[in-house]
């Protein structure tokens, strides 16, 4: 019996043993399990490419501060006199509103930091997709566009920093490969990246595609053409030196490059003005062909309400007496609003003066009405994200919309375009025509028929069609991220804000502002971080 | 290194472990009586064990015991409360004993790293806490029952829902990054999970503080070890036991709101001051008016909670032969949260078996499986405030019911008790657990053991929230259900040789070698979905959601540890003790340039009261002297951290929509990918050394007994995220903390404290005894070091070189700006501030307030923490009484703050409020409501945190034995027990204890509306047949 119990035992053992062993002697100490992506191997297919582009273009949604959709707006439109920071919004954005801000307002590092991950993103496209075999893609053109849209992206966002802060960090035409390297850096100077942002431009014009055979949304050989004419308009301006802190003017043959950039896309042929102001912006999905992507789109923020929404209802929608609806964040200035001419179509849809309720009926927006009048509506609202009026219901079945935010439409390359000629010695009857078509569909009188604020014609001349068409650029396209960059590199951005304590409607945000802005705010300041871990950093004059 | 080696020594120890078993030795059974040697009562249930073995049995309701012995075998009597006495046994078959009362008893075995050792041998610091000491409270899991237990072991409870877990810190805060919760090691398998055990079940617990301790844990062993042992079955001694209590709870505190009167009054005011008319009529605020069709006064706080209910079930059976012991217990915890529609069930069964296959061979099992299931909702969810803020802020003149009886709600605003039964968040967590043992003595004092231990583990998480509510996401109305699955499996497989000899009269060597290695896979599906048809459905029919807003995701990872260690204790004379331990740690968490780590620790005990010049002195009797130092590390970091990868899909919103070509069509998701992780190829473990001075002493018979100790804990190459600038372009721009950052061994951190412990049996008079047993621990923490000179802001601590963590950081207050204030030439913060708003100090005097201005506003780190453990018995009779307290600790009342929003727009405000500044009431230092406000963090919200908790007080009876022996019922004791009663602390908050910080050292002392702690009464009942 023992011997019985033994043997048993032994063998129990003996199987104990090699589990043992089979658990301790075969494993790895440096075993990677599946399923996970190295970017080494990443690019293989077709589909890889293209993910790694949509992960580019994905920036332009950003992360909690949503770039596009809300820091930026943030920071160029209240930083503007178009906006206001509305009703029951964040001290911090206040004091941006008041031009009393901090170099470590959240709004400029979440900018700064999506352009810098667009640019990253797009720099590893054009890095690692050139070296894929031409037989991984559907054609040699479909290769040649991931590249170029790439190059646009990263140029769109270079500019965009270049327009905020002077000299910025450069990453060249590679992608930040060894960030711990490049932590370091110093800023380039503007004109390097300026040159860099136009060769980009005119290297992905040749390989972008049409806007008819491009997906919606894309970059296109046009977008191509209007940042172009954008950059050198930019360029022929004003802008702030920070090395001699000092307003500077750009190289004045930008301005012809501008033009012919301009009339390159106007004569693509495949960008129009549509007919009505109102169907430029009320995207929404169930009108796809109607409202987005339309032909007046050139570069747009493509969103959907399923995955990457625009909080429209949220920020730019009015609260209302019971509390519901939006937060009144982003405003109007009541300056602009008075300013319109009588008679401006574009009027119902730069303002909201009324919301469809529940039972379908419109419900005026006034102190009338008691039951919808909010103390944060005497800010004017704008109506120009908020979905159609069809579904603009209260209360709104979410915050957010699937309207798209504009980057560039061709109203503005029509008015580039006349502003470009103009500044080449005066209108022309080419400039004049691209101004009026914007003029005509606006319902106002046309070129030279056009009055100043005070009811005075604008003269005849060079100066006066550039007074209009900075007047008109205000109205066309406000709440669009133009019209702090227009005051910038039109040199007058301190004059502006100061002017405004004598004009009628100031508000006493106004007059703050106008005590507050000085010549420094031409740029804003470094994200104060940035200059906190990396000490080779300058910081802007007077920051 | 390493696999090839580690097979050969594996083949080695199956060569020695087949080779010849069995030597039958001769038996003979030894009877006898255990008694007190005062008054010769017999003593019941004493344990009586063959020395060097685990066979043994305990004596019966006479004292009487019988066991198998062999000559030569040694026996050891011993008894809780008594000294142990060991009598060889050589011819006799009757050894009746009588044992001596100890105060201490120094003798009892303390479980060690891969072993045990004498309690008087110790050369480390390590705590024993036995279930005695763990029975006197009722706790739903063991790290609850720690607290107040041991010096220098800070247990806080930082949330009041159920089946949540402490925070536990075993000499400070070792780590900036990782978890600071010590390693948990059940029954010897090494990350065990603590809710596998239930807290009847557990023999011991031992909790080792020093690294000459943990070294052995090598580089799991950082922040400090609690090693649970679980009761076994013992020879001869069959019995039944059960246990149950009940326990009544509610929330402990709720907090001072403006009712619907008081609130209109104000919202008008703040209305009014800005320049706005009022919001409210005369007759809405009386309550005769309708405000949105509805009269309330609701008091949401009244809504939320409720009485709860707790019943606990505990049954165990144990017993055995001379040779084969097990002990099989159930038990069923069913707990209800103080919040509606959160609650805890817990149901477990363990078997553990020993076996003496003969007198050189053991085997043993553990088994053990149980299931919890946790229902609750999460707290704070999206923006909205979750439940517990949500009935702090929703508006007292909303309902709770609109008219026809739906709860009601608002678009931009959701019911709070809805947020708790409209949401659902539930986790199942099954375990499976089994280890089997074998030692094997080869040669006289060689034992080999091997043990093998698998874990599997299913861990379920279930959500839901109903379309009803706002919270969480943007989208109202719209039904949410997500799964996440998780299956882990885990396998400790070890082998170990102790070699344990008495060299002569005067040395005794004992060495310990050992190999191990430990895998984990852990792999993962989940899947959500909005839009759901039927919401009784909740995430049962996910088909039925609309398809558009499925998510699925799926992962594997795992990690492999290999090991090797060993120790040496050398002991010469029973005075002079050394021991020296060295583990090597290679792990595939750790980078490809640092895969193996090693961790040396040494340390060395004098015991004086064995020397002559001490005895001589009749002082004392036990004067030990202890030192030790050793390194263990923190090897909590995140896996793969050395591998750069991709990140594809919604995840950070990397995707981006385009229309399809042409024109008709809306947009299409396109799948993005990103570079998501830079990677650190040396990332590996943090380190930790600690020296540690200890002097342990006992005074008249051990009555009265202290221990010293003094340490100096250093973790260095700590875990940080090296913080890169946001021009590098990485990260996902998701928030500015987040940032773009390297995981990098670059940071240091030092705590250096003081323990004491007091123990006292202060009367003994017959039946009568009182002890106290007290301890006290001071820890001094700072931060050496951050990469590159950083400073970090977490949400509301400052974290910079030179400075402990904790520092609570924002701006400092100045009064309230009065009639007659400069107003317009001091700096405020936008040019709106006036009478009766918050002036805060321009501290730098650059007359503009900026963020230069903050500075250090309090200290989440405690100055001294003590527990304070009282028992009186007498007869039948025992109280105990649990009293724990932090001192010289502060908190940031974030629920103040909310509560104090000027702008009280969506929001109810504190009660306070009334007291708020106005030109007739000028002396406040509450500024006045507004409707325009600039809120700053600041010294205003901060309190003094400090406490005195009697925590447990429990009163026993134990019925007289002879009354129970005529119904067969060994023991009877029923008790009831005051949990949480009285807290003395001076925070105006739920609790002082409880603040968000959770396993986090960045966001310490900061209370956000966290789930209150309950307080309760508890009646229960112990029967064992």
């Amino acid at each position: 019996m023992k011997t019985k119990i033994n043997s048993i035992f032994r063998t129990g053992l003996l199987f104990l043993l090699i589990v043992l062993i089979n658990t301790v002697g075969c494993e790895e100490l440096d075993e990677i399990p599946p399923g996970i992506l190295n970017p080494e191997t990443y690019f293989n297919t077709q589909e890889d490419a293209l993910a790694a582009l949509t992960g580019a273009y994905a920036g332009h949604y950003g992360g909690a501060q949503r770039y596009y959709l809300k820091s930026w707006i943030i920071i160029v439109d209240v930083g503007s006199d178009d906006m206001g920071d509305g009703f029951g919004g964040i001290p911090a954005r206040k004091e941006l509103d008041r031009y009393k801000f901090d170099p470590a307002f959240e709004d400029f590092y979440y900018v700064w930091w999506s352009a810098y991950i667009i640019i990253n993103r797009a720099g590893n496209v054009i890095e690692n997709v050139p070296k894929m075999p031409d037989g991984a893609f559907d054609s040699p053109e479909l290769k040649k566009r991931i590249v170029a849209e790439a190059r646009f992206l990263r140029a769109q966002n270079y500019f965009n920093l270049v327009r905020l802060f002077g000299d910025v960090v450069f990453h060249g035409d590679s992608y930040v490969s060894d960030p711990v390297g490049d932590a370091s850096k110093e800023r380039t100077d503007i004109d390097v990246i300026y040159d860099f942002i136009i060769d980009e431009l005119i290297l992905a014009e040749k390989d972008l595609w049409d806007r008819e055979i491009t997906e919606k949304g894309r970059a296109t050989r046009g977008a191509a053409q209007a940042f172009l004419s954008k950059v050198f308009l930019t360029r022929a301006g004003w802008r702030l030196d920070a090395k001699t802190n000092t307003m500077v003017q750009g190289d004045q043959s930008n301005w012809a490059k501008a033009a012919e950039w301009a009339k390159k896309c106007i004569d693509e042929g495949h960008y129009n003005l549509r007919a009505n102001y109102r169907d430029v912006f009320p995207a929404h999905e169930k009108d796809y062909d109607l409202y987005e992507n339309n032909e007046e789109h050139i570069f747009f923020v493509n969103c959907t309400l399923a995955s990457n929404w625009f909080e429209t209802k949220l920020y730019w929608g009015p609260r209302l007496a019971n509390g519901e609806g939006g937060y009144s964040s982003f405003v109007g200035e009541k300056e602009l609003i008075y300013s319109l001419e009588p008679g401006d179509l574009r009027d119902e849809v730069i303002n909201l003066y009324y919301i469809i309720d529940q039972l379908e009926e419109e419900q005026p927006l006034d102190e009338s009405n008691a039951g919808y009048w909010w103390a944060g509506m005497a800010f004017p609202h704008t109506n120009k994200y908020l979905p159609d009026e069809d579904d603009y219901d209260f209360p709104p079945s979410g915050n957010s919309s699937g309207t798209n935010y504009p980057l560039f439409r061709f109203a503005e390359v029509l008015l580039i375009y006349a502003e470009a000629v103009n500044e080449q010695g005066g209108p022309t009857t080419d400039a004049i025509e691209a101004f009026n078509r914007v003029r005509r569909r606006a319902g106002l009188s046309e070129w030279p028929n056009v009055n100043d604020l005070n009811g005075n014609p604008y003269p005849n001349n060079q100066e006066g069609f550039r007074m209009a068409i900075r007047q008109e650029r205000r109205w066309e396209l406000c709440y669009e991220g133009k019209r702090l960059f227009d005051l910038r590199r039109w040199g007058n951005l301190v004059e502006t804000f100061q002017a405004r304590t004598t004009a009628p409607d100031v508000t006493p945000q106004d007059i703050i502002r106008a005590q507050n802005i000085e010549l420094k705010h031409n740029l804003y300041p470094i994200p104060f971080g940035e200059i906190q871990k990396n000490h080779n950093l300058t910081q802007n004059p007077g920051f | 290194m390493s696999k090839l080696f580690i097979k050969k020594v594996f083949l080695l120890f199956i060569v020695a472990l087949l080779s010849a078993f069995s030597v039958i030795a001769q038996q003979r059974t030894v009877t006898g009586i255990v008694a007190d040697n005062t008054d010769g009562t017999p003593l019941i249930g004493a344990n009586i064990l063959i020395k060097g073995t685990t066979s043994g049995t305990v004596s019966d309701a006479e004292g009487n015991y019988s066991i198998e012995t062999s000559s030569g075998d040694v026996l050891v009597f011993s008894y809780v409360g008594y000294l142990s006495q060991e009598i060889e046994v050589s011819n006799q078959t009757i050894i009746n004993i009588s044992l001596e009362q100890a105060f201490e008893t120094l003798d009892e075995l303390v479980v060690t790293g891969y072993g045990y050792t004498k309690k008087s041998d110790l050369t480390g610091s390590i705590v024993s806490i036995s279930s005695e000491e763990l029975a006197v409270r009722p706790v739903s899991r063991i790290d609850y029952a720690l607290q107040a237990q041991a010096a220098g072991v800070q247990v806080t409870n930082t949330s009041g829902m159920p089946g949540s877990g402490a925070s536990i810190r075993i000499r400070g805060h070792g780590s900036l990054l990782t978890t600071n919760s010590p390693l948990w090691v059940i029954d010897g398998y090494i990350g065990g999970d603590i809710n596998s055990v239930a807290p009847e079940d557990i023999e011991s617990i031992e909790i080792l503080k020093d690294a000459s301790s943990t070294a052995i844990y090598g580089a799991r062993g950082g922040n400090g070890v609690i090693m649970v042992t679980t009761k076994r079955g013992q020879s001869n001694q069959n019995r039944i036991d059960f246990s149950y209590y009940h326990q009544i709870a509610n929330v402990s505190e709720t907090l001072d709101l403006l009712n619907r009167e008081e609130y209109c009054t104000l919202r008008n005011r703040a209305l009014t001051t800005v320049g706005l008319p009022e919001l409210f009529t005369q007759g809405q605020i009386n309550g005769t008016e309708p405000i949105n069709g509805y009269i309330a006064d609701t008091d949401w706080q009244d809504e939320i909670f409720r009485t709860s209910h707790v019943n606990y079930y505990n049954l165990s059976i144990s017993g055995g032969s001379q040779k084969t012991t097990y002990a099989l217990s159930m038990n069923h915890r069913q707990e209800e949260g103080i919040i509606y529609d959160s609650d805890f069930k817990r149901n477990g069964i363990r078997f553990n078996m020993d076996h003496q296959f003969n007198d050189k061979i053991h085997v043993g099992v553990n088994a053990n499986a149980y299931r919890t299931v946790a229902n609750g909702f999460n707290v704070t969810t999206g923006w909205s405030l979750g439940t517990a803020g949500g009935a702090l802020t929703a508006l007292p003149y909303y309902p709770v019911y609109d008219s026809i009886g739906n709860y009601f709600n608002l678009a931009t605003w959701d019911n709070p008790r809805l947020q708790a039964e409209g949401q659902e968040d539930n986790n199942i967590n099954t375990g499976l657990y089994g280890n089997v043992f074998i030692s094997y003595e080869i040669i006289k004092d060689l034992t080999l053991k091997a043990d093998i231990a698998g874990n599997y583990n299913t861990s379920l998480n279930n959500t839901f929230v109903t379309g009803e509510l706002f919270g969480a996401t943007e989208t109202r109305a719209i039904a949410r259900a997500s799964i996440t699955d998780r299956y882990t499996n885990s396998w400790i497989g070890n082998i170990t040789a102790t070699y344990d000899k008495q060299v002569a009269e005067n040395h005794r060597i004992k060495v310990l070698l050992g190999i191990e290695q430990a895998v984990t896979n852990t792999d993962y599906n989940s899947m959500s979905s909005e839009e759901i048809g039927n919401e009784s459905f909740l995430w049962y029919n996910m088909a039925a959601f609309t398809q558009a807003n499925h998510s699925i995701n799926s992962g594997t990872w795992g990690s492999v540890f290999q090991s090797l260690f060993g120790r040496i204790d050398y002991n010469y004379l029973n005075r002079y003790i050394f021991e020296a331990t060295v583990r090597r740690d290679g792990s595939s968490k750790f980078g490809p340039e640092e895969k193996w780590g090693t961790f040396p620790s040494a340390s060395a005990a004098w015991k004086l009261s064995e020397e002559d010049f001490i005895k001589n002195l009749g002082i004392f009797d036990q004067l030990k002297l202890r030192l030790s130092w050793g390194v263990s590390g923190n090897d909590n970091i995140l896996l793969y951290q050395w591998l750069p990868r991709m990140t594809v899909g919604s995840a950070n919103r990397n995707n981006a929509n385009f229309g399809s070509v042409g024109s008709t069509g809306s947009d299409i998701e396109w799948i993005g990918s990103s570079i998501g992780q830079i990677p650190n190829e040396s990332v590996h473990w943090e380190k930790s050394a600690i020296t540690d001075i200890g002097l342990d002493m006992g005074f008249f018979n051990n009555r009265l007994r202290f221990n010293i100790d003094l340490y100096n804990r250093t973790t260095s190459e700590l875990l940080w995220d090296y913080p890169l600038p946001l021009f590098t372009g990485y990260g996902a721009g998701w928030s500015l903390s987040e940032g773009v950052k390297v995981v990098s061994n670059v940071a240091e951190m030092n705590n250096k404290g003081f323990e004491l412990v007091a123990g006292a049996d202060i009367i003994v008079m017959g039946n009568f005894r009182w002890t106290v047993n007290c301890n006290l621990s001071a820890n001094k923490n700072e931060v050496v070091d951050l990469a590159n000179d950083t400073e970090f802001y977490a949400e509301m601590t400052k974290v910079e070189p030179g400075k402990p963590i904790g520092n609570l950081w924002g701006f400092i207050t100045d009064g309230i700006f009065q009639e007659g204030d400069d107003i317009e030439n001091t700096p405020r913060f936008s040019g709106d501030e006036g009478l009766g708003d918050q002036r805060y100090l321009d501290a730098n005097g650059n007359g503009v307030l900026t963020n230069e201005d903050m500075g250090v506003i309090g200290s989440a780190l405690p100055d001294y923490i003590f527990g304070i453990i009282n028992t009186l018995s007498y007869q039948g009779f025992e109280l105990h009484a649990i009293i724990n307290g932090v001192r010289g600790i502060d908190m940031y009342n974030g629920t103040r703050q909310l509560l104090s929003v000027g702008e009280l727009g969506e929001n109810n405000g504190g009660g306070w409020l009334m007291d708020s500044w106005t030109p007739e009431n000028p002396d406040t230092d509450i500024p006045k409501v507004t409707d325009s406000y600039v809120d700053k963090n600041s010294d205003r919200f901060v309190e003094d945190a400090s406490f005195i908790r009697l925590s447990n007080i429990q009163l026993s009876y134990t019925l007289p034995n002879q009354l129970l022996s005529r119904i067969r019922v060994k023991n009877c004791m029923v008790y009831a027990s005051l949990q949480n009663y009285i807290t003395i602390t001076k925070y105006s908050g739920y609790d002082p204890e409880m603040h968000s910080g959770g396993n986090h050292n960045l966001n310490l002392g900061f209370d956000r509306q966290n789930y209150p702690s309950p307080r309760g009464i508890t009646f229960g009942v112990k029967v064992g047949l």
